[in-house]
């Protein structure tokens, strides 16, 4: 049995390799790692633009800089025109005895109550060297959002299993071939594993390169396959559900894509729910894999919690197949 | 090698059955051939017998295994070529046969050997996607033999391949059947079925209405007559003579020696017109 | 007329098929996450730990001071776990944070550290004068930790005397912001309403490749953009229809839906023609998609400006999902620029034409494709 699940891994992984879609869905994680490399240091840094004239008040623009991105203007109307493009820049522009605050109106309260203390911290000439505060780190370096980001990647890149795996059977559909492998000695589980194992190598291998581009080396790799691997089994599911129940690929990347719909909904009931409401989002198996990645991206929690989200991943996987079993079995003959 | 008792097949599992109360045997080394128009129940059969579809009530063993209860191990004596080719059509010719050979537990044959054989040389690293539908056939043909195996099921091995290319596999199959592989045959083309099987047997809506050898078949529903066409002063004659009548025999040798023959025929009955004549529905 | 008996055909063969409903399916998910998932407006409360390591008489003004600005001007005793610890404080809750007040630095650091807020206690140095230490995680960005360094540098009633007299003068004072559920409305309709056009209009096409539809055709009288426009007409009903969908049952009647159908039709024809053009360049449906989805990863990125305003880099601005998404935004603002959303509008349909024509050569050209 082991040699035939081999045999069809192997087989698929030849075929994946020379097509596109394949190498895309390798490649495009690895390439949306690197992009949360390089947008997340400008995303953390987020505090307000300033627009100031330039020359006016070089020590002003100075000090600000320390505390707010500044841009320089030749004079107040290009300074208005700054302001009322479509972004939130507040302009800080001299009047009779001091400065004024220029806004379009429609900027956060937020941006706008930063831009009022930068102006009353200078105003009352509050300097960095006579701090009298002292800050103490805990070294922690990944802001939340790339670590959010990086959480919604190694789910993404579960889905993305799982398409590759509906392909993969469709592949079989189209050219008729599952009848071929029903007059060999390979059982259904044999032909089963065999399909998903192409799904699971390319989860895992993306899912650890993406974490180690995106600078998370030191967190538990192992806890983090562990993730991976549950998670993929759902996609895996649905995967070999619609690659069975699909006539084209159009139809089979649409099922799919409709699984985007409870992730999205569990990463936004995850971060945004308070507390107890979260109860309403338990059924999602991509609840618990965001709540264990992000256990594992902060280097919190413990192996205990950790089995516990994944028992219950897979208790909901089992679930999903004792449901879809008849149809896979079906679809197989 | 094949025996079936009682096949009772419904793909809808009510009364309406594709296959009903189906009853037969195929000996070992035998060619048997399954002869009916689209639709009788032949697929359905040969669906059941290589455990393609669900038995679901009767008794059938192949190749010494109950089929109520398919060992995986059985497929190691089987091979089956589909009506409709089934190959991977992003691997080549080559690969998918290597593939396909690994799956097995038993020795296979080389790859190559089996394309050389049908007629694909130097298409072997071509990717089947670019084959033409023969090419296609031949390929899931070669695959079907991949195994060694002792027991064959042949769904239309011959359907849209040329005539060189029939006869080629017409051989084959009488080259692997002289080896002592027993051949079920399924097909609607009565050429094929009269000149490699041993027995056929007619099915229609699900029944089988008669099995027996084509020559006994013809003998029995044939006429004995011979359909003579010749030249007489600048037309065209055509006659029919009695083989038994010793009248017509001695007419027969006179315009022999006598005149120009066009064309002679032995009027034996075809198998299509002898299923006509016992099932009252043509092949077609 | 050919034009439309040809979309009317386009239409109804389209309803037959799975994916014209997965469109109309999705736009109702989104809706119910709008409406059920998505609050009016985001709670933002912070957490802080704050331990006053000062004389009874200090600590009590601190935290008088800070009682005023509690729900209910009273503050609770409670118990806070971390690590394994469990530590008393006061809490006291305002509108924008809840404050935990607690009896040691060790309790700060500890809860800081694992609830991943900011901790600050608050003493006396050696010159008797305060002295505040914080607690932060690490990531926090340079200029944010400038700013907290030097916010106790000045006394907290002058700083506050003088914001509030600061003199803002806004450029228009008719701006209503819009609540977080409404705000989240554009990158939605952007997705799901027009950028979808690409994806389906790729799948139509190798559906009807597949069928040999295409082939077909170029051997009729009637004209391959024709066939072509039809289909797209087909997708824009289908962007208007979700687009509508979710926006409605939110929005009501309160914005302009002349300029939303604008929008929606001229960002739909866009996207519609792109896929087009991207079809055509393959003859393989998986090729395209993964052209498009990397079209679409791309198109992303400007949702990340959209809620996050502090970060505008200007290359962001190029990209087209970037007026796509501050369109939408106008139209549902009250009192919006509308001139925008119109401009927009005009760019959107100027480039679908281009795009259009440039597909119609093309297919035209290779038939067999």
């Amino acid at each position: 049995m082991l040699k035939r699940i081999w045999t069809i891994f192997i087989r698929d992984l030849t075929v994946n390799m020379r097509e596109f879609m394949t190498l895309f869905m390798m490649v495009i994680p690895l390439l949306l790692a690197v992009g949360i490399n390089f947008l997340s240091p400008g995303i953390n840094d987020t505090s307000v633009n300033l627009a100031l004239i330039e020359n006016e008040n070089p020590e002003q623009a100075a000090y600000f800089d320390d505390f707010a991105h500044i841009e320089l203007f030749s004079d107040k109307q290009r300074v208005e025109d700054r302001v009322r493009s479509r972004d939130d820049v507040i302009g800080i522009l001299p009047k009779d005895n001091g400065y004024f605050i220029m806004t379009q109106g429609n900027e956060p309260e937020s941006v706008l109550e930063y831009a009022k203390l930068l102006n009353v911290l200078y105003e009352s000439d509050v300097q960095l060297e006579d701090a009298r505060s002292e800050i103490i780190e805990f070294g922690r370096t990944v802001p939340p959002l790339k670590k959010m980001l990086v959480n919604i990647l190694l789910l993404l890149i579960s889905m993305l299993a799982g398409m590759l795996i509906a392909l993969n059977i469709l592949e079989e559909k189209v050219d008729r071939t599952v009848s071929a492998i029903n007059v060999t000695p390979t059982s259904r589980s044999a032909f089963i594993l065999g399909k998903s194992l192409t799904g699971m190598a390319i989860a895992l291998f993306s899912s650890i390169a993406c974490l180690l581009i995106t600078g998370f080396y030191n967190i538990n790799l192992g806890q983090a396959a562990l993730v991976v691997f549950s998670t993929t089994i759902l996609s895996l599911l649905i995967g070999f559900i619609q690659g069975l129940n699909s006539d084209d690929v159009m139809e089979a990347a649409g099922s799919v894509k409709l699984l985007f719909l409870p992730m999205a909904g569990s990463i936004a009931g995850y971060e945004f729910v308070k507390g107890n409401w979260q109860i309403f989002f338990y059924w999602s198996p991509f609840y618990w894999a965001y709540k264990a990645n992000d256990m594992i991206l902060s280097k919190s929690g413990s192996w205990p919690q950790l089995i516990l989200f994944i028992g219950i991943i897979l208790v909901i996987c089992g679930a999903v197949y004792a449901l879809l079993a008849p149809r896979i079995v079906k679809g197989l003959q | 090698m094949i025996k079936v008792e009682g096949l009772y097949h419904s793909y809808l599992k009510n009364d309406n059955f594709a296959v009903r109360d189906v009853n037969f045997e195929v000996a070992e080394g035998e060619i048997f051939g399954f002869l009916g128009p689209s639709g009788a129940g032949k697929s359905t059969t040969q669906g059941i017998l290589t455990g393609l579809l669900q038995l679901q009530k009767g008794n059938v063993s192949v190749a010494g295994y109950d089929i109520k209860n398919i060992s995986r191990k059985m497929f190691n004596k089987i091979g089956m070529s589909f009506e409709q080719s089934n190959v991977y059509s992003k691997m080549t010719a080559k690969e998918n046969l290597s593939f396909y050979s690994k799956l097995f537990d038993v020795e296979t044959r080389d790859p190559i050997e089996l394309i050389e054989l049908v007629g694909l040389k130097g298409k072997e690293n071509i990717r089947t996607g670019e084959f033409s539908k023969g090419m296609k056939h031949r390929l899931t043909f070669a695959r079907s033999m991949i195994n060694n195996p002792s027991m064959w099921f042949l769904d239309e091995p011959t359907t849209g391949l040329d005539p060189a290319i029939t006869a080629t596999i017409k051989d084959i199959i009488k080259e692997q059947n002289n080896k002592g592989v027993t051949v079920f045959l399924t097909t609607h083309n009565m050429f094929i079925a009269d000149e490699l099987c041993n027995r056929v047997g007619f099915i229609v809506d699900g029944v089988i209405k008669l099995i027996d050898s084509p020559k006994k078949l013809k003998l029995q529903y044939g006429e004995k007559l011979v359909e003579v066409e010749y030249a007489q002063n600048g037309n065209i004659k055509k006659e029919s003579f009695s083989t038994i009548m010793q009248e017509d025999r001695d007419l027969l040798n006179q315009i022999i020696a006598d005149k120009e023959i066009l064309t002679m025929h032995t009027k034996e009955a075809t198998l299509e017109e002898i299923f006509i004549k016992v099932t009252g529905r043509g092949l077609a | 007329m050919k034009l439309l008996s040809s979309f009317k055909k386009e239409l109804i063969l389209a309803s037959r098929g799975f994916y014209f409903y997965v469109e109309l399916v999705f736009a109702l998910v989104l809706l119910a996450v709008l409406l059920f998932a998505i609050p009016q407006n985001f709670s933002s409360t912070s957490t802080e730990y704050l331990f006053f390591n000062l004389p009874q008489e200090g600590k009590g003004i601190f935290i008088n001071n800070i009682l005023k600005d509690d729900l209910d001007t009273k503050s609770e005793m409670v118990e806070v776990e971390a690590s394994g610890k469990t530590f008393n404080a006061e809490l006291i809750v305002t509108d924008e944070s809840e404050i935990y007040i607690v009896d040691s630095e060790e309790a700060v650091r500890t809860l800081a550290d694992s609830e991943k807020v900011i901790g600050a206690v608050i003493e006396l140095d050696d010159n008797n004068q305060l002295h505040y230490k914080y607690y932060l995680q690490g990531y926090e960005s340079t200029r944010l930790k400038n700013l907290i360094f030097i916010l106790q540098n000045e006394s907290t009633d002058v700083l506050e005397e003088r914001f509030e007299n600061q003199d803002v003068r806004p450029l228009s004072t008719d701006y209503e912001p819009l609540t977080d559920r409404e705000n989240t409305i554009p990158p939605l309709i952007a997705f799901s309403g027009s950028l979808m056009g690409m994806f389906i209009m790729a799948s139509y096409i190798f559906l009807d490749k597949k069928e040999g539809v295409i082939e077909a055709y170029a051997v009729t009288a009637s004209s391959v953009w024709r066939y072509l426009m039809s289909k797209i007409f087909v997708v824009l009903l289908t962007s208007v229809v979700s687009g509508l969908i979710i926006i409605m049952p939110v929005m009501g009647f309160r914005i302009n839906y002349g300029l939303l159908l604008l929008l929606l039709l001229t960002t739909g024809f866009f996207a519609s023609s792109l896929g087009l053009l991207i079809a055509s360049f393959y003859d393989n449906l998986v090729k395209a998609f993964g052209v498009i989805y990397l079209l679409v990863f791309l198109l992303m990125v400007p949702s990340i400006a959209y809620f996050i305003p502090g970060w505008d880099p200007v290359w962001i601005k190029i990209i087209p999902s970037y007026p796509l998404l501050q369109g939408f935004k106008e139209i549902i603002l009250p009192n919006g620029n509308i001139a925008y959303p119109l401009i927009t509008s005009a760019g959107f349909l100027a480039v679908g034409i281009i795009l259009f024509t440039i597909t119609n050569t093309r297919f035209k050209k290779t038939l067999s494709v």
